[in-house]
Order: C-alpha cells, then sequence, then structure tokens
C-alpha cells in the first residue's frame, strides 16, 4: 500500500472541509486531485504529509504513520514558492535537501541537470521567476527519487515549452516506480497525464477512473448524410445527427468500421473531427450543474 | 548538526542582518567617538577653570604689587611688608597651580591624588565633614571616595573625568540629597570614562547590556516566526524532511542563541575597542565600588535601616566584574532569548516582540518582588553585582551565584515552555 | 499600540490614587526628619548654655526652639489636612529656617530650595489650590503633564516609531509596494501619502493620550478649581500655569510628531526592511538623547524637543520658535525621503 487515507474529517471552525475522506493507492500511477479554490485539496495535501492535524482519520504512508519524519525518506511534498528563501540560491536549497537526507552531491547535480535548473542554480531565489521557483520546487520534490511524490500545482506558472517538460518528467517518473499525487486546475494537463481523479466537492471525494469516463466522438460530414446514418444503425452503431454531422462514439464502435460500412455504401466523407470527453467536462458535471455536456474539449 | 549548519547558513546569508549589524556597530562607535569627545571637552574645561584661577593669582599679584609701589612711596612698612606677604603667597600658588595645571593635563595624578587623599581623610574624621547647600555627605561616600583614590595612587590608575577636578567623589546610595543639592550632587558625581574599560563600566548602570541583548534577539531571535507568516512559510520545508521536530527546534534555537551572543560579545568588544578615541583600552585594575550592605535587624524588616557611619564596603578589579558581567550577562541573555524565542510563536510581528520582551524585563524588575530567586531581580546586572540591590533589600543572598542559578533555572523553564509551544504550533503549521 | 496607551494611562492612574495617602505619609516623615535634626542642636545648645552662658549660643538656641515648635504644627497640619495651614506654615518653616542658618545653625536644605518653596507656596495660597506632588498628582492638568514626561521622550517616542515603522517596511517586505508602485500616481506622492497616512495615526493616538489622560482623573477624581493655574517651577526659577503648560505641552507634540514620522518616512523608505530600519530609528534617538545629555540641547537642534517635558521646563524660551525647527527639519526630511524614492524600483 502506497498511501492509505481513511476516514479523514478537517474542519475549520465551524465550516466542515472535510468529511470523511478515504481512499487508498496501491500501485504506482499519477493521480490528480481536482476541485475548485477552497474545495480542501491544499488542507487534505498538508493532513497526507502531517502538516496539519485531522479532526479523525488516520493515513498511512508507505506501511508508516504520517506522524513518522522518517517517512520523507521515501516520500516528497512539492509546496508552493512561499517555502523558498528568497536570500538563498537554488543549489543552497537543494544541498540542504541532500544533507538532511544524506544524498550524495551527484545526486543533485543529476537532479538539476534532468529539471533543467542547471543554469540558474546558484543565482538566489529572489532573482528566480515564478517558472525558475516551479523547477526549483520539482527538483527539491524528486531529488531523494521518492516512491511517492506529492505535488501542489506543480504545473502552476510554467511556460507552455516548461508544461511539455514537466509533463514528460512526471510520466517518466512513474515509469520508473515513482507514484504521483498531484492537485492541478490545468485539466487539459491532467488528461495528459493521469489515469485516475480525485473530485474533491464540498468535503467529499468523488474518485474516479480515467477510462471510465472519458469518451472520444466521432463527428463525421457526409455527402449523404441520411443514407449513413441508416447504413450505421442498420448494423447496430448509434448515431447521433447533430447539424447534418453524424456522431459516433469510440465506445460504441472503432472508427475503422464506420469508414468501412461508408465506403461500402458509397457514402463521400468530407471531414471527420475528433472530440474528446475528459476530466474537464466530468469537473463541470459534477461541480456545474449547468454543465452542458456537448461542450467538448478538443485536442 | 546539519540541520543546525543549514539554520547559520541562513543566518550568513541574510544580508539584512549584515546590514542590521553593521549599523549596530557603526551607531555604537559614532555614539562613542561623542561620548569621548565630550569627556575630553569636560577634561578641558576642567583645565580652563584652572587657568582662570592662575590668572586671578596673577591679577591679585599685580594688584598687591602695586599697592606695594605706593606703600614702598609712602613710607608705610607695615602695609609694605603684608602686599610682599601676598605677592609671596600668590607666587607660591602660581607655583602650585601651574604644577597642577601641568600634572593634570599630563595625567600625573600622584602629587593631585595625594593632595586629594588628604582632603578626604579630613573630610572623613570625627571632626570634618562634608556638605553640599547645607546638606551634608555621607560617611560611607566620603569613606567610599577616600578608598578610591588610595586604590588609584597605589596601583596608579588614573581616576576617569568628572565635572570638577578635586575633591572627586563617588556616588553612592547612601546619599539622600533634595533640591539644588541633589542636582549638584549629580552634576559632580557624573562620571565620564575616558578610557574604553571605564566607559563600558560607566555604561552598565544604563542597561547597556540589557539592551544590546534585546538588539541581538530582535536581529537574531525570528528563525521561526520569520518563517510561519503568509507569506514565507520557510518552515513547513523542514516539516517534510526527515528530521524530528525536537532536532529542528534546538538548530534553530541554538543557532540564533550563539548569534546573540556572538552579536552582543562583538558590542561589547566595540565598546571597549572604542576606547581608543579616548586614553586607550584603560587598566583591568580599576576600581569597581562593592556594598556589603548591612546586616537585616533581628527585630524585624521595619527596622532595616542603612547606617552610613557603620556599612561596610569593598573595591574589586574591573577586571573581576568585567568577568561577571559577561558570565551574567550570558545568563541574561539566556533567559531573554529564550524568553524572546517564547513570545516569537505566538507574535508574528518581531517589532511588537521585542516590546513585550523588554516590557516584560524591565515591568519584572520593576514590578515584582526583589528576591534571591526571582530572575528579575538581576535584570539589573551592574546593581546586582555590586552589592546595590541586596544592600538596600537588607538581602544578602542576592549575588552572582543565585543570580546565575535563578537565570538558568527559569531560563531553562522558559525554553521548555518554548519547546513546548514549538510543538504545539508545529501540528498545525499548515493552517 | 492604543491598547498599551490606555493601559499605560490607567495603571498609572490607579497607582497615583493608591499614592495619595503615602504622599502624606512621606511629607509627615521628611518634615520629621528636619525637626529632629533641630530637636537635636538645641538639647545639644541648652547643654552647652548650661555650661558656658554665651549670647550667639542663646540666639541660635531661640530660633531653634521656634524652628523646632513651627515644624511640629506643620507636622499636625499634614496630619489633619489642613493645606492652606501646611502651605502658611511651611514657609513660616522656611523663613525661621533661614534665620536659623545666619545663627549657625544647620538645617539641611539650601536657601535657594526653600525661597523657591515660599515662592511657590505664596502663590498657591493666592489661587486657594494645595499643594501636589507632581509625579503623583490625581488632579487632571498635572496627570497629564507625568503622562507627558513618561511617554513623549525619546525612549516612548523609539517604540512608537518602531511600531509604526512596519507599515512601510511590510508593505516592501511583503512585495506589496510592487502592485501599489503600479498605481497612476507618482512615487514621491506615494511617499506623501505614506507620511500623511502615519502622520494622522500619530496624531489620533496623540489625541486619545491627552484625551485618556484628561478624562480619566477628570470624570472619578474631584477637581479643583483653578487647577489649570497651578504653578509649575521653570528652570529659570519662574513659574508657569498649568494650562500653559499643557498647551504648549500639545503644540510641541504635535512638531514632534511631524518630526518623528519625518524620520521614520525617510529611514522606512530608504531601508525597507523592518530590522534596518528599526535599528536605524534606535541609532539616530539614542544619539540624539546622548547629544542632548552632553549640553547640544540647543536651539536648533530637533531632538532639544523630543522629551516635550524638558523642554518646556529647561528652555521656556525656546517656545514657539522651536516648532519652526521641528516643522523645517520635518519638511526637509520629507523632502529627502520623496526626492529619494523618485526614481528607484522594486525588486
Amino acid at each position: 500500500m502506497i498511501l492509505s487515507v481513511k476516514d479523514v474529517y478537517k474542519s475549520y471552525g465551524k465550516e466542515q472541509v472535510l468529511k470523511g475522506i478515504t481512499f487508498e493507492i496501491e500501485e504506482p500511477q499519477i493521480i490528480a486531485l481536482v476541485g475548485p479554490n477552497g474545495s480542501g485539496k491544499s488542507t487534505l495535501l498538508n493532513i497526507i504529509t502531517n502538516l496539519l492535524p485531522a479532526d479523525k482519520g488516520e493515513v498511512t504512508v508507505l506501511g508508516k504513520n504520517n506522524r513518522d519524519p522518517n517517512i520523507f525518506r521515501e516520500i516528497s511534498f512539492m509546496q508552493d514558492n512561499t517555502v523558498l528563501y528568497d536570500y538563498l540560491t537554488g543549489y543552497d536549497h537543494l544541498q540542504f535537501i541532500c544533507d538532511v537526507q544524506g544524498l550524495p552531491k551527484k545526486q543533485l547535480l543529476a537532479t538539476a541537470e534532468r529539471i533543467g535548473i542547471t543554469s540558474y542554480l546558484n543565482k538566489k531565489v529572489k532573482n528566480y521567476s515564478l517558472g525558475m521557483k516551479q523547477h526549483l520546487l520539482l527538483a527539491m520534490a524528486v531529488l531523494n527519487k521518492p516512491k511517492l511524490a506529492i505535488l501542489d500545482e506543480p504545473l502552476n506558472g510554467l511556460d507552455p515549452t516548461s508544461a511539455i517538460r514537466v509533463r514528460e518528467l512526471l510520466l517518466a517518473l512513474r515509469d520508473e516506480g515513482t507514484t504521483i499525487l498531484l492537485s492541478s486546475h490545468n485539466l487539459a494537463e491532467i488528461d495528459r497525464v493521469t489515469s485516475s481523479i480525485l473530485f474533491l466537492k464540498k468535503g467529499n471525494l468523488i474518485q474516479e477512473n480515467m477510462a471510465e469516463f472519458e469518451q472520444v466522438r466521432y463527428q463525421i460530414k457526409v455527402d449523404q448524410t441520411a443514407k449513413a446514418e441508416k447504413a450505421l444503425t442498420a448494423v447496430g452503431i448509434p448515431v447521433e445527427l447533430v447539424d447534418e454531422r453524424l456522431h459516433v462514439y469510440r465506445r460504441d464502435v472503432a472508427l475503422d468500421r464506420v469508414l468501412h460500412i461508408l465506403e461500402r455504401e458509397n457514402v463521400v466523407i468530407d471531414d471527420i473531427e475528433k472530440k474528446v470527453f475528459g476530466s474537464e467536462e466530468r469537473y463541470r458535471k459534477i461541480f456545474t450543474e449547468e454543465a452542458k455536456t456537448d461542450e467538448l474539449v478538443q485536442v | 548538526m546539519r540541520q543546525f549548519l543549514f539554520e547559520n547558513k541562513k543566518m550568513m546569508k541574510k544580508k539584512s542582518v549584515w546590514a542590521a549589524v553593521f549599523i549596530t556597530l557603526l551607531s555604537l562607535l559614532v555614539l562613542s567617538y561623542f561620548h569621548f569627545s565630550a569627556a575630553d571637552r569636560i577634561r578641558n574645561g576642567n583645565i580652563v577653570k584652572q587657568e582662570n584661577v592662575l590668572a586671578q593669582y596673577k591679577i591679585w599679584i599685580e594688584d598687591a604689587e602695586t599697592e606695594l609701589q605706593i606703600a614702598e612711596k609712602n613710607s608705610d612698612a607695615e602695609t609694605g611688608d603684608a602686599m610682599a606677604a601676598v605677592i609671596e603667597k600668590y607666587t607660591q600658588s602660581i607655583v602650585n597651580q601651574e604644577k597642577w595645571i601641568s600634572d593634570y593635563t599630563q595625567r600625573e595624578w600622584k602629587t593631585i591624588l595625594e593632595e586629594d587623599i588628604a582632603d578626604f581623610e579630613l573630610y572623613s574624621s570625627e571632626d570634618g565633614s562634608m556638605a553640599i547647600e547645607g546638606q551634608r555627605v555621607k560617611s560611607f561616600t566620603l569613606r567610599a571616595a577616600l578608598e578610591e583614590k588610595r586604590w588609584f595612587l597605589k596601583n596608579g590608575i588614573d581616576p576617569v573625568v568628572q565635572n570638577t577636578s578635586y575633591n572627586l567623589f563617588v556616588p553612592t546610595i547612601y546619599e539622600d540629597f533634595t533640591g539644588r543639592a541633589l542636582d549638584y550632587w549629580k552634576q559632580v558625581t557624573a562620571r565620564y570614562g575616558d578610557t574604553g574599560l571605564t566607559y563600558f563600566y560607566g555604561m552598565m548602570p544604563n542597561f547597556l547590556m540589557q539592551i544590546f541583548i534585546l538588539i541581538g534577539c530582535f536581529l537574531f531571535g525570528n528563525s521561526i516566526s520569520g518563517e510561519s507568516g503568509k507569506k514565507k512559510k520557510g518552515l513547513q520545508l523542514h516539516f517534510v524532511q526527515p528530521v524530528s521536530k525536537t532536532a529542528l527546534f534546538l538548530s534553530k534555537y541554538v543557532s540564533g542563541l550563539t548569534a546573540t551572543l556572538i552579536f552582543v560579545g562583538l558590542l561589547v568588544s566595540a565598546i571597549i575597542m572604542s576606547g581608543e578615541f579616548g586614553n586607550g583600552i584603560g587598566s583591568l585594575e580599576y576600581p569597581v565600588l562593592v556594598y556589603e550592605g548591612a546586616e537585616p535587624n533581628p527585630y524585624g524588616s521595619e527596622f532595616n535601616a542603612l547606617i552610613p557611619e557603620n556599612d561596610q564596603f569593598h573595591f574589586i578589579p574591573l577586571g573581576e566584574y568585567l568577568k561577571d558581567v559577561l558570565m551574567m550577562g550570558s545568563g541574561l541573555l539566556f533567559f531573554t532569548y529564550s524568553l524572546y524565542f517564547l513570545l516569537a510563536l505566538g507574535i508574528r510581528n518581531q517589532s511588537i516582540t521585542i516590546l513585550v520582551t523588554g516590557g516584560i524585563l524591565f515591568g519584572g524588575m520593576t514590578i515584582l518582588p526583589v528576591s534571591a530567586y526571582n530572575p528579575f531581580t538581576y535584570v539589573d546586572i551592574h546593581r546586582a553585582l555590586n552589592g546595590e540591590i541586596a544592600t538596600i533589600a537588607f538581602n544578602p543572598a542576592i549575588g552572582f551565584q543565585h543570580g546565575m542559578l535563578a537565570l538558568f533555572v527559569v531560563g531553562t523553564a522558559v525554553l521548555l515552555a518554548a519547546f513546548i509551544g514549538f510543538h504545539v504550533k508545529s501540528r498545525n503549521v499548515a493552517a | 499600540m492604543l491598547a498599551g496607551t490606555l493601559l499605560l494611562i490607567g495603571t498609572l492612574f490607579i497607582r497615583n490614587v493608591m499614592q495619595q495617602d503615602v504622599v502624606r505619609a512621606e511629607k509627615i516623615e521628611w518634615f520629621s526628619g528636619y525637626m529632629q535634626e533641630v530637636a537635636t542642636q538645641n538639647r545639644t545648645d541648652r547643654q552647652m548654655l548650661q555650661e558656658t552662658p554665651l549670647e550667639e549660643l542663646e540666639q541660635k538656641l531661640d530660633v531653634g526652639v521656634a524652628l523646632q515648635n513651627q515644624l511640629n504644627g506643620l507636622i499636625l497640619s499634614i496630619e489633619n489636612g489642613a493645606w492652606e495651614d501646611e502651605l502658611q506654615q511651611e514657609i513660616d518653616v522656611y523663613l525661621t529656617a533661614i534665620d536659623y542658618k545666619e545663627v549657625k545653625g544647620n538645617y539641611s536644605f539650601s536657601n535657594g530650595d526653600m525661597d523657591e518653596t515660599i515662592r511657590l507656596n505664596e502663590q498657591l495660597l493666592l489661587l486657594g489650590l494645595p499643594k501636589e506632588d507632581i509625579g503623583r498628582s490625581v488632579q487632571p492638568p498635572l496627570f497629564i503633564k507625568q503622562i507627558v514626561s513618561l511617554v513623549l521622550n525619546p525612549f516612548g517616542l523609539t517604540v512608537l516609531l518602531v511600531l509604526l515603522g512596519t507599515v512601510i517596511t511590510r508593505e516592501f517586505e511583503d512585495r506589496n509596494m510592487q502592485m501599489v508602485y503600479t498605481f497612476p500616481i507618482p512615487k514621491w506622492k506615494y511617499v506623501f501619502v505614506k507620511f500623511t497616512g502615519l502622520l494622522l495615526t500619530g496624531l489620533i493616538w496623540l489625541s486619545v493620550l491627552f484625551s485618556a489622560s484628561y478624562l480619566l482623573p477628570a470624570l472619578t477624581v474631584e477637581s479643583k478649581e483653578l487647577i489649570f493655574d497651578y504653578p509649575l517651577s521653570l528652570a529659570n526659577g519662574s513659574f508657569l500655569d498649568a494650562g500653559t503648560y499643557i498647551n504648549e505641552a500639545c503644540i510641541y507634540s504635535v512638531g514632534v510628531l511631524l518630526f518623528a514620522i519625518g524620520v521614520l518616512t525617510l529611514v522606512g523608505f530608504m531601508a525597507r526592511q523592518t530590522i534596518i530600519s528599526s535599528v536605524v530609528i534606535l541609532a539616530v534617538f539614542a544619539g540624539g538623547w546622548m547629544s542632548i545629555r552632553n549640553g547640544m540641547d540647543l536651539l536648533w537642534n530637533p531632538f532639544t524637543y523630543v522629551n516635550v517635558n524638558e523642554a518646556i521646563i529647561n528652555h521656556a524660551d525656546y517656545f514657539p520658535t522651536g516648532l519652526i525647527v521641528l516643522f523645517g527639519v520635518a519638511a526637509v526630511l520629507l523632502a529627502i525621503a520623496m526626492w529619494g524614492s523618485r526614481k528607484r524600483g522594486v525588486s
């Protein structure tokens, strides 16, 4: 068991932020924690890392109680950039972690190289941009090659190039056996890296597998719409007709088969558009009552 | 240890702290320079006063010579003889005065002290007395002043600068002058150390060391409060490392304490070294008055009274006093720093923390009853060490040993409270 | 800060109320000491007269006995709380004591002090006011004077500035200034706005200080008629009535506040860090205090007025010119602060 959160409650005054959160992570994967501002994401991450006490509940990390500081030899927590010391360099921060974790200096340099912060490692943090600080925080979080990396908003403030690099890094870490629990508002990026999403709504957790809710829809424009619809329906493929376009779902049929049937019926295809129904739509469904299912995320 | 080194590294890299240390040092040296200039001005003023007396003698001689000439013209032998005697007397006075001025200017104290000792032997004898504006100087003060002069003479020590150049009194707690006599007494007993050591000694009753300690705490005691604000959360970085909270607390506490200790040591050294602006660093043999106190009255404390004729005193070398001041100062630093550290856990604004710490320290000293085991009794290090507090309170137990014990024990208790406070705070560090 | 000020005023007032009986006891003890001194001399003189009759000694004894009797009467008046008798008898005692000294009697109080007390008592009798212990009075103007002495001095002002100083430096430390400097107003104007804000805060604090010091005794203790005419001794030997003292204290306080906020604005905007600005302010006011102690309490030195009470009592002739000094120095400090911030950015 990598992480086990059982029946965790947390209130701030009269406001109950977490109402019995329970979830487990058993296998290395990337899991996203998603919720609107103030939904309790950071509170949950802080409770997992013992920076905040839960009113009730239990957290076990890699089989150990989360109050044991030695868990941080095997896990890491990337916090926001207010934890950085303005007057120290990036190197100072990494060296501190190396020192307290007993890591060799070469690991420091290798991590800096991997994250791409070598060029400004010896500059003071007060001279860093937001993105540079994010990179440093990420380097600090992966320096000890953790089994579980908890990342709070790792994609915040990154330019597109950096975002791509971080995404690749996260996937690589996952492949190396690191479990990543990240919170983010960037749902498009989440779609690209995560396998499971924890939606935090009004203190409750809704855990969903990406494979279960992710939908891919093909919107096909043809010269003989009625004929095409009839041909597909005839073989049992559900078809929706919207704005003179045929809508078919990947969960019902592979695109190859649709194309094959239409070709057989001598229907000419003018255009095909692929639409993904991903975490953003799911987010809308969960958090917005008026969510419109046809507003899809274009890839 | 690594945590401790990191704390030190952070401190070393904080430019603002270095700038504050530099500004403090610079200000101290500038103020010291002013002090030594003032001491020099007063000293020169004393010389000018004596030169005026010299000029007066010369005028009197000229007047006497004129009268002598007239007497000779008028064949007035009686007046002539009298005037010749006056001229001879003032001529001798001029010689003496010139010698005095030369000695004072050259800091040749032997003759001056011998004359002063003779005066004070007379004042403190049964037949003699000394009064200011009709109010008598107490026997204790006369005896102390006499002994101090003998010490100066015996050990070849220069007295410090005072607003007068003769009858150099030492101020004591036995005096109870009022009105103009008090103003005059304050003026003539105000002392201006003209060496680094005597300057330091003279500033001790003005809570110099305590102010240094408070500044030190202000600069170096914020390792927790400064990292647990809303915009600076460095403390959280430590909590997600494999470091025990005890080690974290101790490393933060000890690094700040060490820095404060070094800082106070630096300022004390600077103030002593600043004597180079004046008459050098000075001698460790300079006499420090220590009150031996009066015995408590066996019939009850309401009958306790200081008896200027009987109460005893002695002098110790400044070196010994300095050693005790540094030791007790370290004890007070430990106590004050622990208190500041504890308060800083709850107060994020360091300006308020330092004012509250200072308030508790000086409020406790003023309000709480004086006792051998009350650490606030020892906030006034100077008066605790020279026996002044023990004498006034008729409590001979108040002194160095009990002071160190009280400061250490209560300081440790405050440290423990800070440790518990830190543990409580650390449970909610991300709140 | 306001809470602390009110707490201080309240505590001091309660202490003064509690000290009223102590004041009387101390007066009795004080005059008993002198009576003992005179009585001892009288006893010795009587013995000596029995052995060798001397006219001089007889004269001394006569005056001594009269003095002893007057002292006794004075103590009784104090015990009975008959303040008018007390004032008149104190005058009589001192007049006799001066005579006693002339006939070689010992009376351990200087003639100058006695002259001053006689003049004060005569003034008080004219006004129909009892004598107050200036440091422990519960009468409004004298209590205000005590608060002014206690708070409006280099130490009190340093505390005020260290507390207020964070208003400027925190904005730099928390990077709020980065946002502020994007507002469509010139930087120098922002310095002025900050100065004005701090000045207003300081003025509110001052008004609370004076109002509370007045209202607390005025509402709880019966004020004596003409108490605002109470004569206060000045260093030059003349008297200043308490009402004028308070007017001058109020005016000086505003001037000193203006000067202090000027120092704070300049240091705050130059240093931009709490610890540095606090240390600089401490150094500036310690230096000012030291300059005054070393005889530089001159008209043009703004630090002369930082101790408002001493400025009024010791330098009566500096009023109101001293205000021009304070306003002028404040204006110069503010101008430097505004000029210095014109082109300086924030990082």
